[in-house]
């Protein structure tokens, strides 16, 4: 997958690639649970 | 809530039966913090009108004996949770989409999509073209590859998921529940009498990001025992049986992943009649019955303006 058009706010490719894997890394933790 | 009525459903509605379990769920707290979290959850979902209760370390342990005590402060219990089939529900929904009517190709691979005055005019496949009015972009991991097609970036991030499918345990029945336990990273379920085991590890790894190779299709990744090895711990921690357990296979395969953890979901902006569904986080299964549903029709507001529609600006999640 080319990552080089990625997402509507133009972040950088490895940025966002980064960003996602904080997210999988972080999947489990403490959550501030409030409805939106 | 609505993908859980749909699968409850689906096998008197198709005749097919896609092997949903409802067996309940358990999320334990293995600290004050976390049960301090649940209960916040609890609170959270009952305005929702979901049915769920926080219930003690004894009683948690009654509905899941294989679980140890130790540091286990309570837990929250999804009665209407549980666990499908996905290729038995992927059957189902596709035995009901032909009973309403349409036309399921499989082994088909899409080359291009049609684009003519701002709007879906068809979609090409190796077999030839399509005329149609609109595309839903489910492809999951691939769903940047088909934005791509008609000049939209869709940020998906493969990464690599591990779970562990054990042989039979003794204690490990089939209606036994989920149990998660976020404080160890891992999940548990149920299958063929042994435990599914899964985790969210601290050092996960993308893949593909420099392209998905083209046969990639009912295949998986190499497995990696040292990344998961974190996991097993904790696992063994929570169920000292698991020590002992027969592994069967550590199966590992990519799941689209998102920056900010949002899924992508609703019609695109530039082309009319494109829409994405893709991004799920690993809640394909869980969140497909209610996004079908509800994110896939524009006229509904839900549609448009919330955190998982597809026009949204990505953010970072929140730490």
């Amino acid at each position: 997958m080319d990552v080089g058009r990625f997402g509507p706010d133009g972040r950088e490719p490895a940025r966002a690639a980064a960003d996602a894997i904080r997210v999988y890394a972080t999947y489990y933790d403490l959550r501030e649970v409030t409805a939106r | 809530m609505m993908s859980v009525e749909l699968y409850r459903r689906l096998r008197d509605e198709t005749g097919r039966d896609p092997g949903w379990k409802g067996v309940g769920s358990l999320r334990v707290a293995s600290g004050p913090a976390r049960l301090r979290e649940l209960q916040d959850r609890e609170r959270w979902a009952r305005r929702f009108g979901l049915d769920v209760g926080l219930i003690s370390a004894r009683e948690a342990r009654e509905r899941f004996p294989l679980m140890t005590d130790a540091s286990l402060e309570g837990a929250l219990w999804l009665p209407s949770d549980g666990h499908v089939d996905p290729a038995g529900l992927a059957t189902a929904l596709t035995d009901g989409a032909r009973a309403r009517g349409a036309k399921v190709l499989t082994g088909a691979r899409i080359v291009a999509i049609t684009v003519g005055g701002g709007r879906v005019r068809g979609v090409v496949v190796d077999s030839g073209p399509i005329a149609c009015e609109v595309v839903v972009n489910a492809a999951g991991i691939w769903a940047a590859e088909v934005g791509r097609m008609v000049g939209i970036g869709i940020p998906v991030v493969p990464i690599a998921h591990q779970y562990l499918v054990t042989g039979p345990i003794d204690g490990v029945w089939r209606d036994v529940p989920v149990l998660r336990d976020p404080d160890r990273l891992v999940y548990f379920r149920e299958e063929v009498g042994g435990l599914v085991v899964g985790g969210f590890e601290r050092r996960p790894v993308a893949w593909g990001l420099d392209g998905i190779p083209a046969d990639f299709t009912h295949r998986l990744l190499p497995p990696d025992w040292e990344r998961f090895a974190p996991l097993m711990e904790g696992a063994v921690a929570r169920i000292p049986a698991l020590a002992t357990a027969k592994a069967i296979r550590l199966v590992n395969g990519p799941e689209a992943y998102t920056p900010d953890g949002e899924f992508i979901l609703g019609e695109a902006t530039k082309v009319g009649g494109f829409f994405v569904a893709a991004g799920f986080c690993a809640h394909g299964i869980a969140g497909a019955g209610g996004e079908g549903d509800r994110g896939m029709d524009p006229r509904r507001p839900s549609a448009h303006g919330s955190p998982s529609d597809g026009r949204r600006p990505v953010r970072p999640r929140r730490p």
